[in-house]
């Protein structure tokens, strides 16, 4: 187990270095750099630019120097806490994304919980109920919600809540409370809020969870025990929940950490429709005007916390279920 | 060996029933899976014929019927007769002058009956054929949106049409795509193990701990931005395999590997096959199956993809008409709140991806030798 | 003789009326003028509450100590305000961002009227320059004091121009303004509130054209800066200046410095400023703005604005969000980032937002613009874009108004993209040159030019054989500005009508590919300056390469018409440099009036840039129903900032 959990750690911290390395490649990819979009902009207000300012901005990120130095200059800075600074809105980017990080990872770990709360359930009711009316239903909602594009059904609901509550549930707090040090007006203000976003992003989840969960229930319920107990005559809620969903649901929530590239993903399209304020809105913002050191620290960022999640998950699987050796596994 | 297997018993049939006709028998229970391979085909057809059904080109448009709303196609007059052929009634339009919208009624004194295999504009089939043939189509100066029109007056029927040509293609040419990569490497990984599979597998699962947004996001914004819109059409399909193949060759992997223990390949081992033909002649078959379910599955998650590209405006641009294209037009506050017809290619999105999902359901179910 | 004699007496008549403060509309300079002007007399001075609490706290000095001897007088626009409450906006832009800071916070010296009819000194007492104009005497409002109460005198802009302007560090290259006859400004403090600016040439536009918006802001630079604030950061001051940056994770001391001393933006924390509210609190999606305590300018009653206590800002990044909380009720005001596209959605939840629609005047000559490049790459299609018969063509082939119906609800009018009507620089004659639809008449021009059809005549072929193909180009930033994209759908069915096969496209970045000279075509949408600030130039000026390249201007400002011939320069193009300059060194309005005139009908008879539809085209306003002294009708333009000329320190709550 030890051993496993080392080994793990120094594959985590190999792929995070290749992360780093991708990320930094992509973002020098696009011919050109911030500068010239920010003297386009500066221009197309009808202001000649600043060379001054220019010239120094070239120099105060190396832009002439071979990328191979960029590269090391930045990682160095990087693993002393200094991530750089965003060319755009000129403040480092350890602040830029720290202070979006509570965000991303409380919208990430409710959807998650609200993913489970819904699907688990009702998985096991689609099992229970097999080819009822209840099962169809639930599995074409749980299709729908897979196939509706994000950007689409978050665009709606917020209409649609406008429309018929009169609210407009833009970013993660109204006006009144973003400002306001934490009460409890703050935190229902927040909580008003989510529902919009965990919805969009936690439908495809959702749908993809319930088939899992029905189908592993369904392979449990099969299986000699369960017929044994059933002859024996035991009640059946009590023959239900005291084995059979308990090792229908190791497969499922070990795979919880899993289940976070998809919500990061769907969390990126979802917090620019709704101006949330995670780290994956500030990527979006920052490649748009390559912002390079930005948004090369986003990915970084999102990839890591990826990783640690699948990392947490997959230990929990080995510690969860004994049987499982990693070692052996192909 | 007996040539034919006549007036055997349902039960003998189903002993000599090849693998193939087995799993057809169960693909035929599953109803909804049925349900989406009819619509699947019927999206289809439109799509390689998209230059006939609909009764306008991609790019006409009617300056005069900006943001009109769906025409209903009736049978029955206002004064209660009966038309065999439908019709439709013209539109008109007024200018609010407080709110400055387009208010459109119905002018009921202008009827305008369909007609069928109508000679209009012509196009070029293909780009091979010249005809003029269009399904339907009513007499000018008359007009029929189905699905209403746009703020250009461009008919979205047509348009959802034309796109669907794209959106669909894209499905299919990328999830072919990471077939061939998703084979091959996973071929090699699963086959031959050790040193190649551990480092096939550290990036796979690389690939897969990265969002595929910001992954997306990333390698679009790489592309040269002076390039014609097809090679990025091109490029789009290439960056949407680039996350897909993962999973396809995870499978094919985790497939050989078991495979490779099985009893059968033993025999065939033993009896002198040669490795070529274990994996040809033994392998691929068992698994083909649940390879064609995986396929099945990453078409929906291409079209997606697509649709979430021209969102991000990296995608598909106009003047390519795609499903993504024109979801991105219509991804505004007045399209919601005013026309909510523009929505409709966002009902095509999910009736295809439901459909896809559906058939591979089915195909699942009917591949799994353990059901 | 008699008549030299009356124009030299009309100049000098008109260059006394420069040097006396004018009297603006909505604006007195001194309380003296204003009971001059109107007869009131203001008895006292009062101010807001939490002020007051503040005084007796002994945190700030009392307000008799505050205000300048002399403070700015404002005349509200609806009634005298009352103090207090909390104002709650949201912008489509990071928090304490340009825009807010452009049209809510900025003070220039000398600043426009509400109607933008005319100019005022606005923290600056006085302004006169000399006979020759080669040197301008600047007054400062004696008394006048930074945020934090220290004073504010001569020596910030001393400060200013010895230490920032002149150090090589933080400017290697001069401001255009400062370097007005190829030499650097002088600046010399005269005593302790007056300074005098000595230009190399005559300057006649120094003050209305470069000390008020936006030039103020590019080129010419804040000239007044904290410098009991800005001191510790400079190495001049502080030999630990670098230490200093280097703890904040910069690498040179003048980073830090920028960004202690930037301008447009109200960040950091604790920059003094003597705009009206100061920058109290910023988040990822939000920033907070309380009063400035120091605020120098009055109502006609006497009371220290601004009225608003505090100002609350939400940060919406995407259009739609933001145009939900408009429609929403979260924001007390709206102007920027909405179009006359977002009118019907607008009007119909007034009631549900609890907010009032007003439709405000855009500062445009056309609202879409065509531009063709005059450096093309490609030697062939350089030369065909060279051709003014083509780039008349292309204006003829346009249908202005399809374009009028579908995409501006009906309004506006086919147009050049030419000064305005309105505008007392407007000439008819250019701005609807070439702006009818007369394909016959292109298609004649294009064959003129022997650009032939194709066996199928199906599109023209270039004189190499190889078919005639443009792209327009515009950036995927302006896309919201107006209806570009929609415009491009249309123009690309017109232009291939004439057989010029046309694509279009927005790309991120589009300015890479105007130095490597990669575009051909490119649109945009761009404003007009109000009459006051005008300068000769259509925009955008060719000085920012939408039409060609630097290189040209830079020989022309470098080595005039000699070097910018050397440098390939067309011949009209060099004319319209000459004239520009002429009409900078115009200084009386009648030879403003014929200058102008001549540069318009020269833009309409080269077409660089091609309009499509302008004039009445009205841009939305959004005002909460218990937000007041807002003017029904404003302008809405780059040029004047918005709503900055309207004062927004004098708006106030009434709940």
């Amino acid at each position: 187990m030890l051993f496993y959990t080392i080994r793990r750690l120094v594959y985590m911290v190999v792929l995070l270095w290749a992360i780093s390395v991708i990320g930094f490649i992509i973002i020098e990819l696009p011919p050109g750099s911030y500068l010239n979009v920010y003297m386009a902009q500066l221009r197309a207000r009808g202001g000649s630019v600043n060379k001054a300012l220019v010239a120094s901005l070239r120099k105060q990120y190396d832009l002439d120097s071979p990328q191979y130095v960029r590269y090391f200059k930045w990682v160095w800075k990087g693993l002393h806490g200094n991530l750089g600074m965003s060319l755009q809105k000129q403040r480092p980017v350890l602040d830029l994304i720290a202070e979006r990080l509570p965000a991303t990872i409380m919208l990430s770990l409710s959807t998650m919980f609200f993913v489970y709360v819904v699907a688990v359930p009702i998985g096991i009711h689609s099992a229970t109920h097999q080819y009822s009316g209840g099962d169809y239903f639930f599995t074409f909602f749980g299709f729908a919600g897979l196939a509706i594009p994000n950007f689409l059904l978050a665009l709606v609901l917020m209409f649609l809540f406008y429309k018929y509550f009169g609210v407009s549930l833009t970013g993660l707090f109204s006006s009144q409370y973003a400002a306001a040090a934490w009460s409890m007006g703050k935190f229902m203000d927040m909580l008003a809020h989510l529902p919009i976003p965990i919805i969009v992003i936690g439908t495809a989840g959702t749908a993809g969870l319930i088939r899992v969960m029905r189908g592993c229930l369904l392979d449990e319920l099969k299986k000699q025990y369960v017929i044994t107990a059933r002859a024996k005559g035991v009640a059946e809620r009590l023959l239900l929940f005291k084995y059979p969903v308990r090792l229908a649901i190791n497969p499922v929530i070990s795979t919880i950490g899993w289940e976070l590239p998809a919500i990061f993903s769907g969390a990126v399209i979802t917090s620019i429709v709704l101006s949330l304020p995670t780290v994956g809105e500030l990527m979006y913002t920052a490649l748009r005007s390559q912002d390079m050191y930005l948004a090369s620290s986003c990915l970084i960022i999102l990839a890591a916390l990826t990783l640690i999640g699948t990392f947490i998950s997959d230990l929990l699987l080995v510690w969860i279920d004994p049987r499982i050796h990693y070692e052996k596994k192909g | 060996m007996g040539k034919k297997k006549e007036r055997l018993s349902a039960e003998e049939r189903y002993y000599v029933a090849t693998q193939w006709q087995l799993m057809w028998r169960k693909f035929k229970k599953h109803k909804l899976a049925i349900f989406g391979a009819v619509v699947l085909s019927f999206l289809y057809v439109l799509a390689i014929f998209c230059e006939f059904f609909p009764p306008y080109d991609t790019r006409k448009y009617f300056p005069d019927y900006a943001y009109c709303p769906s025409q209903r196609v009736r049978f029955f007059s206002e004064r209660g007769k009966f038309h065999l052929r439908p019709f439709v009634y013209g539109m008109e339009k007024e200018l609010d002058p407080v709110t400055w919208e387009w208010i459109w009624t119905e002018d009921k004194t202008k009827r305008y009956p369909l007609h069928f295999f109508v000679h209009r504009d012509s196009y070029k089939l293909w780009n091979l054929f010249e005809t003029d043939v269009h399904l339907f189509g009513v007499e000018e100066p008359g007009v029929i949106f189905l699905f209403g029109t746009d703020k250009l007056g461009r008919d979205l029927f047509s348009r959802i049409i034309y796109a669907a040509r794209i959106s669909l293609s894209v499905g299919l040419i990328g999830v072919a795509i990471s077939f061939v990569l998703g084979c091959i490497i996973g071929g090699i990984s699963g086959y031959f193990g050790g040193a190649a599979d551990m480092i096939i597998q550290r990036v796979i699962e690389l690939l897969i701990c990265i969002p595929t947004i910001p992954l997306w996001m990333s390698l679009s914004a790489a592309l040269p931005e002076n390039w014609s819109s097809l090679k990025v059409y091109f490029f789009i399909v290439i960056i949407l395999s680039i996350v897909g193949w993962t999973g396809l060759a995870r499978v094919v992997r985790g497939k050989l590997l078991e495979l490779r223990e099985e009893d059968f390949a033993m025999a065939a081992k033993i009896a002198g096959a040669n490795e070529g033909r274990i994996i040809v002649r033994h392998l691929l078959p068992s698994f083909l199956s649940y390879l064609i379910v995986s396929l099945t599955l990453a078409v929906p998650y291409m079209i997606l993809g697509e649709t979430a590209l021209s969102f991000l405006g990296l995608g598909l641009r106009p003047p390519i008409v795609s499903w993504g294209v024109l979801l991105k037009e219509a991804q505004n506050v007045q399209t919601v709140a005013l026309h909510s017809w523009l929505l409709i290619p966002g009902l095509f999105v999910i009736v295809t991806v439901l459909a896809f999902n559906f058939l591979g359901d089915g195909l699942r179910d009917a591949a799994d030798p353990y059901k | 003789m008699i008549r030299k004699l009356m124009e030299v007496s009309l100049s000098l008549v008109l260059c006394l009326a420069l040097a006396v403060p004018l009297l603006a509309q909505g604006t007195y300079n001194t309380p003296a003028e204003y009971e001059k002007a109107t007869g009131n007399k203001i008895e006292s001075f009062s101010q807001a509450s939490m002020l007051r609490t503040m005084v007796a706290a002994g945190e700030i000095l009392p307000l008799e100590m505050r205000l300048p001897e002399e403070p700015l007088v404002v005349e509200a626009a609806e009634e005298i305000g009352r103090y207090g409450e909390t104002l709650y906006l949201t912008m489509p832009e990071e928090p304490a961002g340009w825009s807010f800071s452009s049209y809510w916070l900025h003070e220039p010296p000398i600043q426009l009227t509400p109607d933008l009819s005319d100019l005022y000194p606005n923290w600056l007492e006085s302004f006169k320059s000399s006979e020759d104009y080669k040197t301008w005497t600047l007054h400062l409002r004696e008394g006048l004091r930074w945020s934090d109460g220290a004073p504010l005198a001569a020596v910030d802009v001393m400060f200013w121009y010895e230490d920032i302007i002149k150090n090589e560090e933080l400017f290697p290259v001069k401001p255009v303004a400062l370097m007005h006859g190829g030499k650097l400004a002088e600046v010399e403090k005269v005593d302790e509130y007056t300074v005098k600016f000595h230009f190399a040439a005559p300057f006649p536009d120094f003050a209305t054209g470069y000390l008020t918006l936006p030039e103020y802001m590019y080129n010419t630079g804040i000239i007044i800066r904290p410098k009991h604030y800005l001191m510790k950061y400079h190495i001049k001051y502080n030999p630990q200046a670098g230490e200093l940056a280097k703890k904040e994770g910069f690498d040179h001391w003048y980073q830090l410095f920028d960004i202690k001393s930037a301008q447009g933006t109200a960040k950091p924390i604790g920059k003094p400023t003597i705009q009206p509210w100061v920058l109290k609190a910023i988040g990822p999606t939000h920033a907070t703005f309380e009063r400035n305590p120091y605020y120098w300018k009055v109502d006609t009653s006497g009371n220290q604005l601004p009225y608003i206590d505090r100002i609350e800002v939400k940060s919406l990044a995407s259009p739609e969000a933001y145009l939900m909380s408009i429609m929403g009720g979260e924001t007390d005001f709206a102007l920027s980032d909405i179009s006359m596209k977002d009118i019907p959605v607008l009007k119909k939840n007034e009631e549900k937002g609890g907010y009032e629609l007003r439709l405000w005047k855009k500062m445009q000559g056309a609202a879409v613009n065509y531009f063709f490049y005059q450096d093309y790459e490609d030697p062939v299609m350089k030369e065909i874009l060279r051709d003014v018969r083509f780039r008349r063509a292309m204006s003829l082939a346009i249908k202005r108004e399809e374009m009028k119906g579908l995409l501006f609800f009906g309004k506006g009018m086919p147009s050049q993209a030419t000064v305005p009507p309105g505008s007392r620089y407007y000439v008819p004659e250019s701005w609807q040159a070439y702006a009818q639809y007369d394909p016959e008449e292109a298609n004649r021009l294009l064959d003129e030019i022997g650009l032939e059809w194709n066996k199928e005549h199906t599109f023209r072929l270039r004189p190499d054989g190889n078919p005639l193909s443009i792209k327009i180009q515009g950036a995927a930033w302006a896309l919201a500005e107006g209806p570009l994209q929609a415009a491009a759908e249309l123009v690309k069915g017109y232009w291939e009508v004439v057989g010029v096969k046309t694509d279009f496209e927005f790309p991120e970045h589009l300015v890479e590919l105007f130095s490597a000279k990669k575009v051909a075509v490119t649109t945009h949408v761009f404003d007009m300056p109000p009459d006051f600030i005008y300068k000769g130039w259509l925009w955008p000026p060719i000085s920012t390469e939408w039409w060609g390249p630097m290189a040209w201007y830079d020989a022309w400002i470098e080595g005039g018409r000699t070097a910018a011939e050397k440098e390939g320069v067309p011949e009209n193009v060099i004319r319209f440099y000459e004239l520009t300059e002429e009409f900078g060194g115009a200084v009386s309005e009648e030879e403003k009036i014929r200058i102008a005139q001549k540069i318009n009908l020269l833009w309409s008879e080269t077409l660089w840039v091609i309009g499509t539809v302008g004039g009445d085209l009205p841009s939305p306003c959004v005002v909460k129903n218990y937000l007041r002294n807002v003017p029904q009708v404003g302008y809405v333009g780059y040029f004047n900032f918005q709503q900055i000329p309207t004062i927004p320190a004098q708006f106030f709550i009434s709940k």
